[in-house]
């Protein structure tokens, strides 16, 4: 079931009806009648997968958490003690590590298993040997890379003994399913987002309408600005030779708009939805084009990954045993700052080659990972010449017109990186920066870009509406509360624009062309 | 307490405004082509129609309603759409009697060669938009339409709403007509009529347009009303011809009479040079020849008021003079 559906809104509106309407304490068990079948009715078979993660990370992290209160007896030694403790250590490694394992590689198999068998015929094939290995016929259950992340998350936090294990099971599946977030995340802290889906919320009716407000920007996001965009940017895409510099490069900007208006817009709905009752979730974005750096646009930007990242794989790296011996050996030979230098840019090269990857099982995604792992290091081994210079130019770091610089390099470095992810190859993103960069290439083609002068209205005063909402969202001016201020006409007023905006200029239902209404068809 | 009724009440009145907004907006996104055969047929006065045609645009083309007044008294109305197939017919008939309750239903048999329940999805949005709001409008989404297709029926914004960019000066005004549900053409393309097979020669029709068939009829006898099943002349029917004949078995059985003009060209005087929009439709010639026969049919077999004294018709009157101001033939 998506967002933009009739029936979405059908189950929406039945699901915070009912919330209401159970009593208090048994609302959680609503809302797990609800996420699965929120989740269900995108498919049956493949929920399978959800229920195993479900149940395996359940009795994993309980066994984790039993193993890690060892019991020790007064009359044992020093020594029996810390063998005890050392013993229970090793197996809740043991535990976790089988079972990150196991999510793994199920994620593994269904999403990169044919990535990685094809890319290894290819390779095997540069070498003279033929391979063909068979392909796994097997569509991706849906959400599987945000569930997987979550319930991992949730298990390595027991482990580190940050959250305890969820002994209900129907509790702790409902943390893994919650229907806003199941399908692209955010990616949900079990400290943050349990108590509240646990806690049953009396109805509040500025809290609805807040949670309304936020769902109907959402829908005006993902059908009016992002779909409509989603028009132009496949038709250049699919054809980029035919298309001028200029469309090539309005293309690219058109997409890092539909990009954030789609996801953003997601994000939006589903953080409304939880609004109205009561739940609080974690933030994906917050006003990420107005970023002065690229470390600060990922900050920005799908902000639940880059901390899962940043937690669960960053810091385990940096802290590994090899990491710190290396770390260790290099400070003896080239001092503290390459040291650190080198760890870090190695740790981040893991974090950056895995988010490309995670995005989708294909070389241009990890291409797009590594550029950001590159930009990245290469601003934190450059910060020094950067500061130097800076210095040197007498330049004023705080002037608004720095700050403007810096903001649209960043957007720039963006966009070029957003080539690499929409592409869908290698050499279909080569050929794209190619055309944009050579020499030869006309500004413009007469060729259409898929939107007509209208419509290219209606994009554009979307495009201004939120970049006005992101001003506010950068300065932490809160609209909603601001609108909630206003007069009633006034209010309505927006509220009636709003969905009316929606449902006139959104994209969606099937096409009408007046073509096709000639008189007398019969 | 105060507060929570205050609430309430703000969100009540904030439903209605947005429904009324909603319905504001949908008409005026909506593709009105053909509107104003239908559409018109609800500002009749209540119960004030002695005879309603049904059917597709074979009806709306050959039968001139106001000529049928002027000549003969009969208060009729052509409630058609184009492409209407036997099914949708079938509801069109039940949302005709929801407001009249007419001495004589015509029912136009074009569609009983289709075996499908609808006959084209755009006109089928042509019937159904036009169609009051009411339980048979409903019942008529459900049965004609695979349950993805329905929503698109409730709630046409979500076909039409693309037409933004083409909404002009006219979308916002209401709909009227003079013609009854005629649809007054006078063009002319000249056919070549070839002549049908016997009216012996049958074919057994198609499942579905037979089962609305006789479910029109027996819906119409079951409230008195009497039927009357009628094929315009259309050269491109007459391939078709021994379907067409099989109506007639169909007739017999519920005793009810069938005029299949396909063998009645010569008798009224169609010419096929001068009287024909196209191959499937009579223009106004054409159907001023149709019109005429069918005026004196109706007069010596049914018991027809004549209308033209009466002074609650004296709107009809005017009407009368309006349309023949509007089209001139």
């Amino acid at each position: 079931m998506i967002f933009t559906s009739f029936k979405f809104l059908l189950f929406i509106s039945a699901t915070l009806l009912g919330y209401f309407i159970f009593p208090k304490k048994y609302r959680w068990l609503w809302l797990l009648g609800a996420s699965y079948y929120f989740y269900l009715s995108a498919s049956v078979k493949y929920s399978v997968f959800l229920i195993f993660s479900t149940v395996i990370t359940y009795f994993a992290a309980l066994a984790i958490e039993r193993m890690g209160a060892v019991s020790i007896l007064p009359e044992w030694t020093k020594e029996e003690k810390k063998q005890a403790k050392k013993k229970a250590a090793g197996r809740q490694k043991l535990i976790l590590a089988v079972v990150l394992f196991v999510n793994f590689g199920v994620l593994f198999s269904l999403k990169y298993y044919n990535f990685a068998a094809s890319s290894f015929a290819s390779l095997a094939g540069i070498f003279g040997l033929e391979v063909s290995p068979s392909v796994l016929k097997i569509a991706i259950p849906v959400g599987i890379s945000f569930y997987t992340f979550q319930v991992i998350g949730y298990l390595i936090d027991v482990y580190r003994t940050t959250c305890s294990a969820q002994k209900n099971f129907l509790k702790y599946a409902l943390f893994v399913s919650f229907f806003p977030q199941i399908m692209q995340g955010p990616i949900g802290r079990y400290n943050e987002l349990a108590p509240g889906l646990y806690e049953g919320h009396k109805f509040d009716y500025n809290r609805a309408a807040f949670g309304l407000q936020r769902m109907m920007f959402g829908f005006f996001e993902k059908l009016v600005i992002a779909d409509r965009l989603a028009i132009l940017v496949d038709t250049v895409w699919a054809n980029y030779a035919a298309f001028g510099r200029l469309q090539l490069i309005l293309a690219c900007f058109f997409y890092a708009v539909q990009i954030y208006a789609d996801f953003a817009g997601y994000m939006d709905i589903a953080l409304g939805c939880a609004q109205i009752m009561g739940i609080p979730m974690a933030e994906n974005f917050d006003a990420p084009y107005f970023s002065r750096s690229v470390p600060e646009f990922w900050r920005r930007w799908h902000m639940t990954l880059g901390s899962w990242f940043k937690d669960y794989l960053f810091y385990p790296v940096l802290r590994s045993g090899w990491c710190t011996r290396l770390a260790k050996s290099l400070k003896k030979k080239f001092g503290k700052t390459v040291s650190g230098n080198a760890t870090t840019a190695i740790a981040l090269f893991f974090v950056w080659m895995f988010t490309g990857l995670w995005h989708g099982a294909s070389w241009h995604y990890v291409a797009w990972g590594v550029y950001y792992g590159v930009l990245i290091i290469l601003s934190m081994l450059l910060a020094p010449l950067f500061d130097w210079l800076v210095a040197k130019l007498h330049l004023d770091r705080s002037r608004p017109s720095y700050m403007l610089v810096q903001g649209l390099k960043t957007f720039v470095i963006v966009c070029i990186g957003y080539i690499l992810f929409r592409s869908d190859s290698m050499s279909a993103a080569a050929g794209m920066i190619g055309a944009i960069f050579r020499i030869g290439t006309p500004v413009t083609t007469p060729l259409s870009m898929g939107l007509d002068e209208k419509d290219m209205l209606v994009a554009t005063v979307g495009i201004v509406i939120l970049f006005i909402v992101d001003i506010f969202r950068y300065r932490k001016f809160d609209v909603r509360q601001w609108i909630g201020e206003q007069g009633l006409w006034l209010r309505w007023i927006i509220y009636l624009a709003a969905i009316f905006a929606v449902l006139i200029f959104g994209i969606y239902g099937p096409a009408y062309s007046a073509s096709s209404f000639i008189y007398f068809d019969f | 307490m105060k507060i929570k009724l205050y609430r309430i009440l703000k969100t009540v009145s904030f439903l209605v405004l947005f429904c009324i907004l909603f319905s504001g907006v949908t008409y005026v996104l909506r593709h009105k082509g053909e509107a104003e055969i239908p559409l018109p047929f609800y500002e009749e006065e209540k119960n004030s129609l002695d005879v309603v045609f049904i059917g597709s645009s074979h009806s709306m083309c050959s039968l001139l309603p106001m000529e049928l007044y002027k000549d003969k008294g009969i208060a009729s109305y052509v409630f058609a759409s184009s492409a209407q197939v036997t099914a949708q017919s079938f509801y069109q008939l039940q949302a005709a009697l929801k407001r009249q309750m007419p001495k004589l239903i015509v029912l136009d048999v074009s569609g009983v060669i289709y075996d499908a329940k609808i006959g084209s999805e755009e006109f089928t949005h042509v019937q159904i938009d036009n169609m009051e709001f009411s339980r048979v409008k409903y019942q008529a989404i459900f049965d004609l339409f695979e349950p993805a297709d329905r929503l698109e029926y409730i709630f046409n914004i979500i076909r039409f709403h693309t037409r933004w960019k083409e909404v002009e000066k006219e979308d916002f005004l209401p709909i009227t007509s003079y013609t009854k549900g005629a649809f007054v053409s006078t063009a002319v393309k000249e056919q070549v009529w070839e002549k049908p097979v016997p009216a012996e020669e049958k074919e057994e029709l198609p499942k579905i347009p037979e089962e609305y068939l006789r479910k029109s009829i027996e819906l119409c006898q079951e409230r008195g009303i009497e039927v009357l099943l009628y094929n315009a002349p259309a050269c491109d029917s007459v391939g078709f011809a021994r379907q067409y004949n099989k109506v007639a078995d169909i007739a017999d059985e519920y005793g009810v009479q069938y005029i299949n003009f396909m063998y009645l060209t010569e008798e009224i005087g169609i010419d096929p040079t001068t009287d024909f929009r196209d191959e499937a439709h009579c223009n106004v010639y054409g159907a001023q020849k149709v019109t005429k026969y069918l005026g004196d049919y109706l007069t010596e077999r049914y018991d027809l008021p004549d209308r033209r004294e009466d002074p609650a018709y004296a709107g009809w009157d005017t009407q009368y003079e309006a349309y023949r101001n509007a089209y001139t033939y």
